[in-house]
Order: C-alpha cells, then sequence, then structure tokens
C-alpha cells in the first residue's frame, strides 16, 4: 500500500529571499529520508509562499524494502568443532547478531572458510520513520539568516506557527519546539479567515489554499503577476520594464496576486531614470513602465497581497510614498548639481573607505597613481583623461542622491560629471568603472573607464590583501571575488596584454603603508587569487583548473590574454595520443634531475647512440620551430608540432641508460634532457596537467 | 468597521493604542524621563528583556534624533518624534494577529488595505544588540518595526522578546492624509505644528550650531565615568541612566559635526562598552543564569516596579 505525503511549514513571513531555497532544501530533505529507509514513493514537488513550505510526495510506500546482508563470523575452524558443532564463539556471534545459532552456515572466502549469517532487517514503518526524522530535517533547512524563538527553543527563518503533516489521510505526529504537527492549514491572513481549516489529504489542502485566498504554486503567482503587470501597462500605453529580479522577489511576497495600477507627476521624469527605478523597483517593489521607445511613463504596478475593497485606497496610499520619494529624489538631484564634482574632492575626505586603509579621497589618489603607471602599459595615450576621471570617479559618493539611493553610484558621477561640462569620456569613464557590478552585467565600452575600473580593483584588492580582509571558504564579505574576475574579465575582452605580476607590485606599493607581512607575500597570494578567478571563468569553457595551472606554470610572464590561450591549447593537447608519453618523459626528466648538478655541460659530440642522434637532431629540428610559433602565441601550433617528440623521446629511454658511470657522459644526457623539457614547457608546464588518473 | 469612522486625531491614536494592548496585559509605562533615541533605550526594554520573567509593556517615547532635524521645515523629518513601543516577552504564538488587531483599532482594517511584512533585521552596534523582523508596510509606506530580539548588549536572550515600534506621526499623518507633519491635528483645534513647531526650530538651531562643543565633549567624559564609577558602586540602573546619557551627547556632537571620522568610530566603541557593561551587571544582579531550569529573575521586585 502507498499513500501521498503532504508536509507543510507553516510560519510568519519569510524574507522572500529565503522561500524558494528552503522550499527546495526541504524537498531534498523528506526525499532523502524516503530514500535511506528504501521506502519507495512518486514524484515530488515543493510548494511555496511567504508564509508556508510544502512539499508533496506522491504514493509513499507504507513500509521501507527489507534489506538482506551476510555478516560474516569467525574463521570456520574456530566456529565449527571437529564433528560440525558451534563453538562457544559461533554461539556468541550469533548472538551478537541476533540469530539462532542453527541460522550459522560457512562460506567459503579469499581467506578461508568463515562462519556466515544472512541477517534479515525489516523495511521500516514509512509513517514511525517519517515522525522520527522528520523533525531533525526539518530543523536543519538552511537559512541565510535564522532566529531563535519559542519555548523550547528552536531556530528557523522565521517562526513556525503550525505544521500539517499527513500520511494519506493520517497525521505523522511529531513536534517542531513548540509547535505539535496535526491536519490544519490555515488560508490567507484576509481572505482565509482567522480558523485553522482542517485537510484530509493533499487534494483537501490544495482546495483548502484555493478557498483560503492562496495562490500556493509559485510559477502560478509569477505568471499571474506578469500577466497582471502587463496588462496594467498596456491600459496606460505602456509596458512594464523587463526586470525577472523584481519578478521573483514579488512572486515571493504575496500569496495573493491584485495588480494595482499607480501613477505620478510626469514632472518627476526630468530625474534620471535611474533613480527613478531605483525609487520604484528597489525601495518600493513596484514595476515601472515605459514606452514603446524604452522611455519611462508616469506610471507604476504595485502588486497587493490582499484583494481590498477598495483598491482606491491602496492605490493613493503607493503614490503618496512615491511622491514623497521622488520629490526628495527630485530636490537632492536639483542640489547635487548646484556643486561641481570636482569641488567635491575635499568631501571625500570625511568618508572612511577601510579604517586601515583610509578614506575614500586617500583611495582616489591610489587610483591615480595606478591609473597612471597602468595606462601606458596597456598602450592608452590620453593620460591627462585616463587622471581626469580617475580623479572624480568616486566624487558622486558625496551627494545627496548618492546618499539616499546608494545604487546609482557612477551613474550619478556620469550626470554630475556631464553636466559639469566634463569630456564625454571622462563622464562615460566615472559611469563605467564599476562595471561589471555584478555576474553577467555589461564591460565598460571605453577604455578609459576599464583602465580606471581596473585601477580602482586592483587597489581594493591588494588593500584587502595587504591588511588580511581575504575571502574564506563561502565568506567573501568585501566581494573580492568578484572583483578580480571583473580585472580579468576587462582585460580578456580588450585583449590587454598586462604584465599581472608587475601590475600587483604597482598595486601592493601603493597600500605598502598598511601591509601586515611582506609584500612579495601579498603579492604571491594575489596573483593566486587572481589565477583561481580565471580557473573559474574558463571551466565555463570546459577547461579544468589543472590544464590553467599547466598554462600559467611554464615560467612565463603572468598575462590573462596569454594565459587563456595557453590553457585552450593545452586542452586540446590533452587529446593529442602523444601526449601521455610526453607527459611522462617530462615527468621523468623531472626525477631524474633531480640531485643532480643545477647545470651540466652540453657535449652533443658526446651523443653517438642512434637514439641521442635521433633525439639531438629531434630537439635541434623542432625546437626553434616550436619557440617561433609560442613566440606569435599560437599554441595549439606549437603543440601540435611537439607530438614529433614522441618517438625520439620514447627511444631515448627505451635504449639509453641516462645514468652513466662516466661523469662527462652522464652530464652531456643530463643537458640533452633539459633541453628537452625546456621545450616541452614551452606552452606551459606538462607535467601538471593530470592525465592519469 | 473604521473606515466610516473619523481618523483619529493624535491623542485618540495614542489613546487607542493605549487601551488596547493594555487589554494585552500590558504594563503601561510612561516615556523615559531622558533624552533617547528610541524605544528600544527605554529600561523597560533595554533591561527587562533579560532574563525569563514574563514581561509586557507599552508607552509612548518621545525620542530625539539631532541630525534629523531640519528646522520644521520638511515635510516628514524631525529631530523629537514619538514611538509608541511595545514589547512582549516572551513573543506569543499570536503575535502578529494581535498586532494586525491593533491597527484595524487605529483605523487601518487588513481587509481594506495592502499590509506588508517585508525583511528588516535590526542592529545596533551602539547597543550590541541584533533582532530579526520585518518593516511593516500599509499601503507601501512603512508604519511599524517589527523585531524579534535576539541579542542585547551583547548577551544572547531567552527567551525571546517581541519588540513593536510605531512611528506615530507617519501613521497620523497617513490616517488624518497630511502631507506635513505641522498639519496632524493633535486635538480638535490644535496641531502638531501648534505643539511642536517651535522644538524643532530652536532644536535644530541648537543642535546644528549653538550646541557647546567644548562642554558637550566634558560631558561625555563625565557621564562615562559616572558609569563606571556607579557600576563599580553596584548602582545598575543609574548607571544605565548616564549610558544614555552618554548616548544622547554623542548624537548632538554628530549633529554639530564637531566629530572626526575616527573620533565618531571610537565614540561609539565607548558607548557599546558602557551598555554592555550595564546590561551584564543587570544580568548578574537581577536575573538567574538563562541556563538554570526553571530559574526565574527577580528584577520584578529588585526595581520597585
Amino acid at each position: 500500500m502507498s499513500h501521498d505525503l503532504l508536509l507543510e511549514i507553516g510560519t510568519e513571513e519569510l524574507p522572500a529571499r529565503f522561500v524558494a531555497p528552503a522550499m527546495e532544501a526541504l524537498r531534498e530533505r523528506v526525499v532523502a529520508l524516503l530514500d535511506e529507509a528504501r521506502i519507495a514513493h512518486g514524484t515530488s514537488r515543493s510548494l511555496g509562499t511567504p508564509r508556508r513550505l510544502t512539499v508533496i510526495i506522491e504514493a509513499v510506500a507504507d513500509r521501507g524494502e527489507a534489506e538482506t546482508r551476510e555478516a560474516l563470523g569467525p574463521a570456520a575452524s574456530v566456529a565449527f568443532d571437529a564433528s560440525g558443532a558451534p563453538t562457544k564463539a559461533a554461539e556468541g556471534f550469533a548472538r551478537k547478531q541476533g540469530v539462532a545459532v542453527s541460522a550459522l552456515t560457512r562460506v567459503a572466502t579469499d581467506k578461508g572458510e568463515y562462519a556466515m549469517v544472512r541477517v534479515t532487517r525489516e523495511g521500516a514503518h514509512a509513517a514511525a520513520h517519517l515522525a522520527a526524522k522528520l523533525p531533525g530535517r526539518i530543523l536543519s533547512v538552511p537559512f541565510p539568516k535564522s532566529m531563535r524563538w519559542g519555548d523550547p527553543e528552536i531556530s528557523f527563518g522565521r517562526p513556525i506557527r503550525w505544521v500539517v503533516a499527513l500520511l494519506g489521510d493520517e497525521v505523522l505526529p511529531f513536534s517542531l519546539g513548540p509547535v505539535a504537527s496535526g491536519r490544519a492549514t490555515r488560508g490567507h491572513r484576509v481572505h482565509g479567515g482567522a480558523a485553522p481549516i482542517p485537510v484530509d489529504g493533499v487534494a483537501s489542502y490544495l482546495a483548502a489554499l484555493e478557498r483560503g485566498g492562496v495562490v500556493a504554486e509559485p510559477t502560478a503567482r509569477r505568471g499571474a503577476i506578469e500577466q497582471g503587470v502587463a496588462e496594467l501597462a498596456r491600459s496606460v500605453g505602456g509596458r512594464a520594464v523587463p526586470d525577472p529580479g523584481l519578478l521573483d522577489e514579488v512572486t515571493f511576497l504575496v500569496e495573493s496576486v491584485n495588480p494595482v495600477l499607480g501613477s505620478f507627476e510626469p514632472e518627476f521624469l526630468e530625474v534620471p531614470r535611474e533613480v527613478l527605478l531605483t525609487a520604484m523597483r528597489v525601495h518600493q517593489r513596484y514595476f515601472a513602465v515605459e514606452d514603446e521607445s524604452g522611455k519611462l511613463l508616469p506610471h507604476f504596478v504595485t502588486i497587493s497581497n490582499t484583494r481590498v475593497r477598495d483598491p482606491q485606497v491602496v492605490r493613493h496610499g503607493n503614490e503618496s510614498v512615491l511622491r514623497a520619494r521622488l520629490a526628495d529624489a527630485r530636490y537632492f538631484y536639483e542640489v547635487d548639481r548646484k556643486k561641481r564634482l570636482i569641488d567635491r574632492l575635499d568631501a571625500l575626505e570625511g568618508v572612511t573607505y577601510h579604517k586601515k586603509l583610509g578614506t575614500s579621497r586617500a583611495k582616489v589618489e591610489r587610483i591615480r597613481h595606478l591609473a597612471a603607471r597602468l595606462a601606458p602599459a596597456l598602450g592608452l595615450a590620453d593620460l591627462a583623461v585616463v587622471d581626469r576621471a580617475a580623479l572624480l570617479c568616486k566624487t558622486d559618493l558625496v551627494t545627496e542622491v548618492v546618499g539616499e539611493f546608494p545604487e546609482v553610484q557612477g551613474i550619478m558621477g556620469g550626470y554630475y560629471a556631464a553636466a559639469d561640462g566634463e569630456s564625454p569620456v571622462v563622464a562615460d569613464a566615472v559611469r563605467e568603472h564599476y562595471l561589471p557590478r555584478f555576474a553577467g552585467d555589461s564591460l565598460p565600452a571605453n577604455d578609459i573607464g576599464a583602465v580606471v575600473g581596473l585601477a580602482d580593483r586592483l587597489d581594493t584588492l591588494a588593500g584587502s590583501f595587504a591588511v588580511g580582509d581575504v575571502p574564506t571558504g563561502a565568506a567573501d564579505p568585501f566581494g573580492l571575488r568578484r572583483r578580480a574576475l571583473a580585472v580579468i574579465q576587462i582585460l580578456l575582452a580588450r585583449g590587454w596584454r598586462l604584465d599581472v605580476g608587475q601590475a600587483l607590485g604597482w598595486a601592493v606599493s601603493g597600500v605598502a603603508f598598511a601591509l601586515d607581512r611582506a609584500a612579495a607575500d601579498v603579492e604571491g597570494s594575489l596573483a593566486a587569487f587572481l589565477v583561481g578567478r580565471q580557473a573559474t571563468l574558463l571551466s565555463a569553457e570546459g577547461i579544468a583548473a589543472d590544464v590553467l595551472d599547466a598554462a600559467v606554470s611554464g615560467g612565463h610572464t603572468l598575462d590573462f590574454v596569454d594565459a587563456a590561450r595557453r590553457a585552450r591549447a593545452l586542452q586540446d593537447w590533452k587529446g593529442y595520443p602523444e601526449a601521455l608519453d610526453l607527459y611522462r618523459a617530462a615527468r621523468r626528466i623531472a626525477n631524474i634531475r633531480k640531485g643532480q648538478p643545477e647545470t651540466v655541460a652540453a657535449r652533443p659530440d658526446l651523443l653517438t647512440e642512434p637514439a641521442e642522434r635521433r633525439l639531438v637532431d629531434a630537439v635541434e629540428r623542432l625546437g626553434p620551430e616550436v619557440q617561433a610559433l609560442a613566440d606569435e602565441t599560437r599554441y595549439t601550433e606549437a603543440l601540435e608540432q611537439l607530438r614529433a617528440l614522441r618517438d625520439p623521446v620514447t627511444a631515448f629511454f627505451d635504449t639509453i641508460l641516462v645514468m652513466a658511470d662516466d661523469v662527462t657522459l652522464r652530464h652531456a644526457r643530463l643537458a640533452l634532457l633539459d633541453s628537452v623539457a625546456a621545450l616541452i614547457r614551452v606552452v606551459g608546464d606538462l607535467t601538471k596537467i593530470q592525465l592519469e588518473s | 468597521m473604521s473606515s466610516s469612522i473619523p481618523p483619529l486625531n493624535f491623542q485618540d491614536l495614542i489613546l487607542r493604542l493605549s487601551q488596547f494592548w493594555a487589554r494585552q496585559g500590558c504594563v503601561l509605562h510612561q516615556g523615559y524621563d531622558l533624552e533617547v533615541g528610541a524605544g528600544t533605550f527605554h529600561p523597560a526594554t533595554f533591561l527587562r528583556v533579560f532574563g525569563s520573567q514574563p514581561w509586557r509593556t507599552a508607552l509612548v517615547q518621545p525620542s530625539r534624533r539631532p541630525k534629523d532635524g531640519r528646522f520644521g521645515e520638511n515635510p516628514n523629518r524631525l529631530q523629537h518624534y514619538y514611538q509608541f513601543q511595545v514589547i512582549l516577552k516572551p513573543a506569543p504564538d499570536d503575535v502578529l494577529e494581535t498586532y494586525l488587531a491593533s491597527l484595524a483599532e487605529i483605523g487601518i482594517d487588513p481587509a481594506e488595505h495592502d499590509i506588508r511584512f517585508v525583511e528588516d533585521d535590526w542592529e545596533s552596534p551602539t547597543l550590541g544588540a541584533s533582532g530579526l523582523g520585518w518593516e511593516v508596510w500599509c499601503d507601501g509606506m512603512e508604519i511599524t518595526q517589527f523585531t524579534y530580539f535576539q541579542q542585547i548588549g551583547g548577551i544572547e536572550l531567552r527567551p525571546i522578546s517581541a519588540e513593536i515600534t510605531l512611528g506615530l506621526e507617519r501613521i497620523a499623518m497617513y490616517l488624518q492624509k497630511k502631507d506635513w507633519f505641522h498639519e496632524i491635528e493633535w486635538q480638535t483645534g490644535v496641531s502638531y505644528g501648534d505643539v511642536h513647531k517651535r522644538t524643532e526650530v530652536e532644536f535644530s538651531r541648537y543642535n546644528f550650531e549653538l550646541a557647546d562643543v567644548e562642554l558637550a565633549r566634558a560631558s561625555f567624559t563625565g557621564f562615562e565615568r559616572e558609569v563606571k564609577a556607579l557600576l563599580a558602586a553596584d548602582a545598575v540602573l543609574p548607571a544605565y541612566d548616564h549610558t544614555l546619557k552618554c548616548s544622547h551627547v554623542f548624537n548632538v556632537l554628530d549633529a554639530r559635526g564637531a566629530l572626526s571620522v575616527s573620533e565618531r568610530t571610537a565614540m561609539i566603541g565607548r558607548v557599546r562598552v558602557l551598555a554592555k557593561a550595564c546590561a551584564q551587571a543587570y544580568v548578574a544582579k537581577y536575573c538567574a543564569p538563562p541556563a538554570d531550569p526553571g530559574g526565574s529573575d527577580a528584577a520584578g521586585t529588585g526595581t520597585g516596579r
């Protein structure tokens, strides 16, 4: 027999961002609980709103499958006496296994004959198993932040107020802190009535929620919101500004979907679009409306969680809140434009960037110095423009609009710089130096913004590493991984061949005053950290970390554009039939070289054996060719050429004993192998690639 | 029920809330007679949430935030305003339902408005305090801070208290459909502006322009010394009072623009040290250790309730 399982954790309003991950985590935990006990079940799904996390699993078997295992006892010679009767040892074993001694049999193993018994364990009763184990699993659902409450005290994303746990129509009895499981769910706070609603299974539960005014299925809510917003936007001749993130958030802010259109005074449209959007979407969770050309219209759509008696009340309330925010924004925008950005530099003295790294003003100076060194290294000519952009890039932090709406930093700087009469490229650079702000964001379109952005991030990275604020595990409070990734993305996108080691040296010297250890240590950790980020980036292309490791370990200058090219070539190389032999050869050479003098005299004239001659010829022939290709960064072709080295190398190791008694000859052979090793390393250190599993 | 009745004036709003929460068993306290930045500083909140003895209180706390002063020229920014503060220890299971009923009581019927609980966790570095909860929105406007205190003065609380804080001016403006705080009707024929416009102008001037910086600095140091001396003499409640005085003097200095960034950080740190010391002394003196099962705190008798 089987029954459907229904589990609903009723909570006070969970933060929107908690719900979807918690639904899924809960479903996984319940499924795992069944699987562990070999309890067969059908499909599982999860539902959720701010007030409930629900898991439904169809056709859960009443019992788990029985499990039979073979337990090995003492050796047969110990377990049975000469007449074949069980000994004390056999009796002890049987007792331990909970079987009669007569159940013991003999089994032949590699180590001889042993006493053995088959023990069958009945499958667990699903109901008892679930009731016993669910509380622990439910309370282990992870949240970004948990809170404690109740007596007995427990911890969850928000307080749990009821639990529905049914297998078929039977309650699975357990407690979560002060809350006992039962069969009573609750509807929407307003539309569902105050009384708990008893249910007797999945169908009656879903019907109860529907009657109780709850749309429990997130995709259904999301669809209703999207459709409702689109319809209201159309009613004023516009369309919703696409915003999947907001749609996701609002989906988990409501249990019932009631779109309400609101409007604001058209005069507010003179405030920059980004500010209006921030006020609407970030502060109020409203959907913005634009016309066909993408120009904002003075309307918005909010999703009410309640189907109120008079929607005009909700409309007016929301309009007056937005009006107050926009009035503030417009006022701040007007005030800000009365003072030029360049005149705000001093105010940056009052903004602490980091307690050990000084003020934002000091950071601006570091960005300028770093940008002044990076720009020529990257082939940029207009250093005055770079310096102007660097000087102004943080000044909008002390404007009123950015104080009120931190999300538009940089964007406001761009507007204000243009209004101040700064050159368009400077205004763009002030805006773009923050790009990319998040994964998938666009990159700077102009060189100036890109180089200022590099300088800003390299300084941030160097400063954070200097004072020991480095990411640990999943924690990265200063967003350093994102910043490091941005550095690499910018360099790759522009094809900028930057000597990263040198640039890190400049960046670290800028924060030398804050160093708590040797500069070289910090530079080394930073380089490794950046390479780690590039590995993440390349893994999206199917290039494994060991391949990138090989690409940056050949002893050449670290340069991400170059490293990416090398890594791609080495990735292909892994597929060549010769790869494994050359990899082994390289490792073998490294082993042979251990303990030998660092420099040995090359004496090709002494190498007269055919296998020696053949390898000498191959190195002389391939060496210049491969090197020339590598110099032109034609790494794939260089590795292609290298394939020809396989046979001479193999033949050499097959027939030649490197460690000859004669020192001169031994050194001559080692010198030859050194040249082979150098050749194999031209593109990367092949020994770092994991070819042998 | 509520849409048909005329909107409450300011004092009726306070009366209705007080009556409602009194019916929930709250001790109707009065606002504390020292300058504080929020109801959370009231000893009936800050200290009473420690220990295991149940405690319910409701009060109106006049609150001062010198930096928020705008000489009465901003529609809703004030350096002096009123918070309605409720503490329920332990937080009852139906606390949100009770809270929603309190809104209906003042004319905000959840069937007529879009009431939302939007994630908003609370943290006060000055108090070594943190909690989780929501800002409650009514038709998009924040009307309440709802917090389950988790930690105060660096001490983990057990049981957990719920703190409900309503910004009375905001709610009154909303109910009375006023755009400016001074238009709020306080009592028939008397506006909020009649009562407080002068306060805003004069104290904005004092906070931003007139406050004697040297006197304030000296006061801070003096009050700080007093806290330490009082704690050494086992006088926890007077010590806590002087911590509040330090906190307010700091706020004045901050509004006055007298503090450098590092000085500001350092002063916040000094207040935190005092607040934590008071919290620890209070717990040691009046509350049984949380680990002690069945232990009760002696605060009820010890502080002359």
